[in-house]
Parts: C-alpha cells; structure tokens; sequence
C-alpha cells in the first residue's frame, strides 16, 4: 500500500495527471476514436501502479462536469480499470509492439465494454444493436490505438519514470 | 519465442478486427430502398410537441430530416451531421442542452447520419439537458 499513500505533492500531481487526461480527450474529441487516453492510462498504470485509480477517479469526474452524467459514465467507471489492470499485469513487457497489441485490442473491445451496461437496461438485444452499430470506430479505435501507442508508449514511459525519479528525490 | 507469441498476438488482434467487420456487415441494419413514411415527434425545451411526418425514399435519418427545408439544421462532424437545431430551437453548449434522437423511445446509439429508417418507424428529437 506504500504506493496508494496520499500526500500533498502526490494529490497535485495525480490531479494534474488526470486533467491532463481530460485535456487530451478534449483537445481530439473531433477525431472519432483517436485518443491518447489509452496510451496515458497504460504509462501512469506501469508507473504509479495501483494509484492510478486516483488519476482515473478526477479523470471520470472532469468529463462527467463537462459532458454530463449519462450512461456512459458508468461504462467509464469500469472500462479505463480494466486497460489499468491489463497494463498492470503487463508492466514488466517492455516490446512495444506488445504494448501497441494491448493498446489495439483494448480499442477493438471498448465498444463492447462500453455497452454492457445496456444490458441490465434493455437486455442482449440492446447491448448487441449498440455494439453493432459501432464496430466500424472500434476497428478504427484500435487501429489508432495501436500506432499511438507503438511509437509514443516507451518515450511517454521513460520520460515520466525519470520525471517521478527526479522527483523523489 | 517471445517474438513468436508477439506476432500471434498482433495476428490474432487483425483476426479479431475482421471477424468483428464481418459481424458488422451481417447484423448491422441495410438501408432499405424505396418510399418511406416516418413519423419524427419534436419535444421542444418548454415540452411543448409537435408531430412531423415525412414521406422520403432517403435511407438514412440525416437525409430524411435535411429534405424537410427549416426542420435542422447543425454541424457536420466525424460522425456526420450533429443537430444544434430543430424546428426553430438551438440547443447550447451555454445551457447544456443537446437533441437527443429516439427511435420508439430509445436513445439511439448511432448519429442521424448514420442510423437506416425503415417505413413506418417513429422516432423522436427531444432537447435535453445534461
């Protein structure tokens, strides 16, 4: 638990991390499914370890003051968890091809994830007619995934593992 | 060896991304040729309704609501066209507001422009808040 312990300079740091989050995802909200957001999760994921949920907990505020409660805010509750965990248990991997992979494959089922929480509402048909209708993005989500995260994910990586290094100092 | 299992990997994800095009191109819903009748009921900001019916051979929502000249009007995006305007009313990103589109009263996971009409499907334009 050493890692989840709280402090001051942590709290602002993780803050800034998340609005960072927020930043990007608006900054290409105009691209359809091209994000950074996955790579960002993936890098502070291997980094912090299990205090990302601190980044992803101001990440899901902030989008939620700014678009809006809906379902979707449920499906993000859950589905930027998984890609940390995913990445978590991945941390010691350091091909970035692997790391591409992991990205690609979470934007190729982010719809699907996204969309469970139709099914408690309105059942498999609803999940389904949603996933359907949306598979087109998610292909285009991994492929976009997949680049970004083949070439930005190491550099992000070492760049902020030096950064928290010089920092604890 | 490690190599090996990166590159099932990568197969395995483009094997994924066909076969999940390949469910897209059996289940998705095809635009069906022909006259159409839907009915698109207009819940404005003050609740007040009003019912439009429109008789289109249009496959797509977008299309059938543009022919009917002043019904909307919005900005073309990625996912086709975003309606800021229906029957007269804006929606603002200043009062949080937005057209949410219905079909037989469920939200719709897809733009106008890309949700297909069949003949006598309703669907309604409400201006939420969010």
């Amino acid at each position: 638990m050493k890692g989840m312990r709280l402090g001051t300079g942590r709290l602002v740091l993780f803050a800034l991390l998340g609005a960072i989050l927020v930043g990007l995802q608006v900054a290409m909200a105009a691209l359809p499914n091209v994000e950074a957001v996955s790579l960002l999760v993936m890098v502070y994921t291997v980094v912090f370890g299990g205090a990302v949920a601190y980044i992803l907990c101001v990440f899901v505020v902030l989008e939620m003051l700014i678009w809006g409660a809906g379902t979707w805010v449920i499906s993000y509750l859950y589905v930027w968890a998984v890609l940390a965990v995913l990445a978590w248990s991945l941390r010691k991997m350091d091909s970035r091809l692997g790391w591409a992979i992991l990205s690609g494959s979470f934007g190729l089922a982010f719809g699907a994830l996204c969309a469970l929480v139709y099914l408690p509402v309105g059942g498999f048909r609803m999940f389904a007619v949603t996933w359907v209708a949306g598979i087109p993005f998610d292909v285009l989500h991994c492929v976009s995934n997949f680049v970004i995260a083949f070439f930005l994910f190491a550099p992000c990586r070492r760049l902020l593992e030096r950064l928290w290094e010089q920092a604890a100092q | 060896m490690k190599n090996k299992k990166l590159l099932l990997g990568l197969a395995a994800l483009v094997i994924a991304a066909v076969v999940l095009m390949m469910i897209y191109r059996t289940f998705a819903p095809r635009p069906v040729a022909g006259e159409k009748t839907i009915t698109v009921e207009i819940t404005h900001g003050d609740q007040s309704t009003k019912t439009v019916v429109l008789r289109t051979a249009a496959e797509h929502l977008g299309d059938a609501l543009r022919e009917q000249e002043g019904l909307v009007s919005g900005e073309e995006g990625a996912y086709g066209l975003y309606i800021r305007t229906v029957d007269g009313e804006t929606a603002s990103d200043e009062d949080r507001t937005w057209w949410c589109i219905t079909r037989d009263g469920e939200e719709l996971p897809t733009s106008a422009d890309s949700t297909v009409i069949a003949d006598g499907e309703q669907y309604g334009l409400s201006l939420l808040t969010y």
